[in-house]
């Protein structure tokens, strides 16, 4: 490579990073980086985590070569973390599927077959068969499927539609119910309509930050520098952290605080009882805004009805509650004093002061920040809605700098799986399934009869596995997921369903995963850019990107799945008579005629399309990601949820709902911010009939099982900077791979001295529910305290999660995956 | 073996107190150059290097020198060797 190639190509790097923090390199470098290069630019959203940055993704003969932070977007302002870094390689692993596989025996499908190369026909034929059995046989409620908060907004709907109002089942639920049920519980509850009132403006806004278990500095970087920022450029700005272990962002924390697994419930209490007791109580705003209800406890554990702890429970699953004064809350919350909470906790009493202090100071502006510590936990709802009720109590809320920010994961947790309504229980636009009117609203806008929608929701995430393992939920298929790695107790409660010889299990993914590996039937799946996608990012912003390259011959996206599959049932063939009755001219036509090609979706010509490239488009003759976006976005136009027209997004970084005459909303509830909110209201809480958000009492109740003689630490698992999830894509990353190859587990020292191991030493964990080997880490990014350990759940050689148990929030359904007690040994043979 | 040429360029954050000796801890770096540095502490850094594996342990080194509070990568480009030279002929 000649030098003057190499200097234009660091000079590019430099520039990059230099407008990034807006500084000027000098006029050489500039000069060298403005040389033309035959690299095509186009924008999209990052692939991985619920942030939203934007990415510029260069493509130079039908390849993605390289990519850089976008400049021009407001979420991450030209930077990047070393996952969006390495986004151009994710499409290009070795192992990429394109062709669809299926057991065989003898030439025909066989359970106990080996994976055999077939056409997309062959495996639609098997598919359709197997569906149509199962429906004639055993009704709707016979067949489902696990979708994802990574699926685009028109596959989410697609999907949605498909089995809503086409198998006559509600049995499809995200994999975002392992990761944000609990956020939109806590929303509903309080608020009644889903979503941060605030935005990521509010990092440039606040005085003081709490993370609430959550670690930013590895799991959402870019958000994490722009707090950085804050924290280095204000002089009264402060970070508290708080973690049930010592994590890399307490690098930043003025007020580091690691607490006893649970007890984060004591301290929400103890946070409300002290602004209470110190008369900081924002009174006018608590009078006119908010009304207080007292929950329903003793709530049990989310597992199956027979097991010990749900026999238990005097009121398992029940959310309910009522309501009671300022005064009866105020003395709920009376006995969670600060020695109370110190006990419990473990934290110096006066650092809980300093943070109880941060909150109930009218001066100070806070913006509490969490996700997966509240969220994966047995009493997650719980959680969230305590979080809320300290802002409540303080009016500390919906406006700059104070704001309460449930971050997200998933790159369209909220706009696909929340927004969609792509949940066992939901419809779009925050509507649900056992609401007659929510349902009449959505078979009108869908043109099905009435009664197409079953009003009972169908099986959750955890429950879809019980019913697979049960015999009652037979035919399955999962996109853009791996369960069998990233769910709970796999060995018990998922491996069981997969290969149950009642069962046939359909996996679309790009690569062989270990959920693929354990299917009947995989279906190689396009992925990110190779396809027209639209995302939700944790701030409400919508946004979207065309296609830039063609996927892998055979390998096609889940939207041309789901809607290809549609064509092979007749309406006849799969809707009772009493429904066809209703609308008989639907008797002979195919679900994809009623569903697709229904006069809406199918509207749009393929020539809207600005880009290059639309393989969808194309095989189905119309536009069909706009058509679809323009059906979806009926929903919530005029309701809360105003969603800009389709071609805004192609044009824009985003836009952040509700979108009312062009306009974004950065802050909802509040007035002169949010266009629902009308003069001389102030604040209105308008998912609320009565505009008022919900003052939560509930109590402290311990986790589903705590460490004992034998499994005597407790286990939290979760991520690594480097790696997504469950290293699907990250792992197939050269350079990823290599920075974090395998996963350990994380202790303190003198625990490992205890078992007679150290550092590099292997080491069997095991729970009830099995055991995996690997490394121990004593000097790592993550220092737990005696008592504590830590493992990251990516490397699919350990499956961690086989070790946690089913255990969920009974309201939310979401799996706890940062309470399971286990024990360490030496490994034998040790090396 | 495919020989490539790796560039990536960083911004990294460092505590106003530590950022000479961050500045003069990255400079030490094989492959590393600063090409700016603003007053709130932020250096504009590019490596270079042969290998990927040259690149990542140097960005795992800027992220664990004492100091830094966050290294944010911004961009990446891989070019190969062997199609430069062809493009040369």
């Amino acid at each position: 490579m000649s030098i003057s190639r190499r200097e234009f190509l660091k000079a590019n790097a430099a520039v990059a990073a230099a407008t990034a923090v807006g500084v000027t390199l000098p006029i050489k470098m500039v000069e060298a980086a403005e040389q033309p290069d035959n690299i095509k630019w186009d924008k999209a959203p990052c692939r991985f985590c619920g942030v939203g940055c934007s990415v510029l993704v260069g493509t130079q003969a039908g390849k993605v070569v390289a990519t850089k932070g976008d400049p021009e977007s407001p979420v991450n302002r030209g930077l990047n973390c070393i996952k969006g870094y390495f986004l151009s390689k994710i499409m290009y692993g070795k192992d990429r599927l394109t062709t669809p596989l299926l057991r065989m025996k003898d030439g025909k499908y066989h359970k106990e077959g080996e994976f055999t190369p077939v056409s997309w026909d062959m495996a639609f034929d098997t598919m359709a068969a197997k569906w149509k059995h199962s429906l004639a046989t055993k009704g709707p409620t016979s067949v489902g499927m696990f979708g994802s908060g990574q699926w685009t907004i028109w596959e989410g709907y697609a999907a949605s539609k498909l089995h809503k109002a086409g198998f006559l089942t509600n049995n499809i639920d995200p994999n975002a119910r392992h990761c944000m049920a609990s956020a939109v519980g806590g929303f509903m509850r309080t608020f009644g309509i889903d979503e941060p009132m605030g935005c990521y403006d509010d990092l440039e806004a606040a005085d003081h930050f709490v993370l609430w278990g959550a670690n930013m500095a590895e799991m959402h970087p870019i958000l994490w520098a722009r707090l950085s920022d804050r924290r280095l450029s204000h002089k009264d700005c402060r970070v508290h952290v708080l973690s049930t272990f010592e994590n890399r962002s307490f690098d930043l924390a003025d007020n580091p605080m690691v607490f006893r697994p649970q007890s984060d419930l004591v301290i929400l209490n103890y946070i409300a009882n002290y602004i209470i007791q110190n008369k900081a109580v924002n009174t006018d705003f608590v009078s006119k805004h908010t009304k207080f209800a007292l929950g329903v406890d003793d709530i049990g554990y989310g597992l199956r009805p027979d097991h010990p702890l749900e026999k238990k429970a005097k009121n398992p699953g029940n959310g309910k509650s009522t309501p009671i004064s300022f005064d009866e809350y105020a003395k709920f919350v009376s006995t969670y004093t600060l020695e109370y909470a110190a006990k419990m906790s473990g934290i110096e009493p006066e650092k809980l002061e300093t943070l109880a202090k941060a909150y109930a100071d009218p001066k100070v502006k806070v913006m509490s920040l969490w996700t997966m510590g509240i969220n994966q936990h047995v009493r997650g709802v719980w959680a969230n809605n305590m979080l809320y009720n300290i802002h409540l109590l303080t009016g500390k809320i919906a406006t700059p700098g104070n704001s309460p920010f449930s971050l997200t994961g998933q790159p369209s947790a909220c706009g696909t799986a929340r927004e969609v309504g792509t949940f066992a229980h939901r419809l779009p636009a925050d509507m649900e399934v056992t609401n007659d009117k929510h349902r009449a609203i959505t078979e009108k806008l869908w043109q099905v009869p009435a009664g197409t929608i079953p009003a009972k929701p169908g099986y959750h995430a955890v429950l879809q596995s019980r019913m697979l393992k049960d015999g009652k939920l037979n035919c399955y298929w999962t996109m853009c997921t791996n369960n069998m790695q990233a769910g709970p107790n796999i060995n018990d409660e998922i491996y069981p369903g997969f290969r149950n010889p009642e069962n046939f299990i359909v996996v679309s993914d790009p690569y062989p995963t270990i959920t693929a590996m354990a299917a009947d039937l995989i279906l190689p799946t396009a992925m990110w850019v190779e396809k027209e996608g639209a995302y939700g990012n944790a701030e409400r912003r919508t946004h979207m990107w065309h296609q830039q390259v063609k996927a892998p011959e055979g390998a096609t996206s889940d939207l041309w799945q789901l809607v290809e599959f549609s064509k092979r049932f007749k309406v006849s063939e799969v809707w009772p008579v009493e429904l066809i009755a209703k609308q008989p001219e639907y008797a002979d036509k195919t679900l994809y005629e009623v569903l697709f090609a229904n006069g809406v979706i199918d509207k749009f010509p393929t020539s809207d399309c600005k880009a290059a490239l639309n393989d969808e488009s194309e095989h189905f003759g119309f536009y069909i990601q706009k058509g679809i976006f323009e059906e979806y976005a009926t929903f919530g136009r005029g309701h809360g949820h105003d969603l800009a027209d389709f071609d805004r997004y192609h044009e824009t970084r985003g836009l952040r709902w509700p979108v009312v005459n062009g306009k974004e909303t950065l802050r909802r509830f509040v007035e002169g911010s949010d266009p629902y909110v009308k003069a001389g209201e102030g604040f209105k809480f308008y998912g609320k009939p009565d505009g008022k958000a919900v003052i939560f009492a509930l109590p402290y109740e311990p986790a589903a099982e705590e460490p004992n003689a034998e499994y005597d630490l407790w286990m939290s698992t979760g991520r690594v900077l480097e790696h997504w999830h469950t290293g699907s894509m990250t792992a197939r990353v050269p350079e990823l791979y290599r920075a974090y190859p395998d996963a350990q587990i994380f202790m303190h020292p003198e625990d490992a001295k205890a078992r007679g191991v150290q550092r590099g030493d292997e080491v069997i964990v095991a729970s009830p529910r099995g055991e995996v080997k690997t490394r121990v880490e004593t000097k790592g990014r993550n220092k737990p305290p005696r008592g504590v350990v830590f493992m990251p759940f990516f490397d699919a050689r350990q499956l961690v999660n086989k070790l946690i148990l089913d255990a969920t929030d009974p309201l939310s359904k979401e799996t706890d995956f940062k309470k399971c007690p286990v024990k360490v040994t030496k490994a034998e043979n040790n090396q | 073996m495919s020989q490539e040429y790796h560039v990536t360029s960083l911004v990294v954050h460092a505590a106003p107190k530590a950022l000479k000796q961050v500045e003069a801890n990255i400079c030490a770096l094989m492959g590393a150059d600063i090409h700016a540095v603003t007053p709130e502490g932020k250096l504009v850094v590019t490596l270079e290097g042969s290998s990927q594996r040259a690149i990542l342990d140097n960005i795992e080194a800027i992220n664990a020198l004492s100091g830094v509070l966050s290294a944010s990568l911004i961009y990446h480009q891989v070019a190969p060797l062997e199609q430069e030279n062809e493009e040369k002929l």
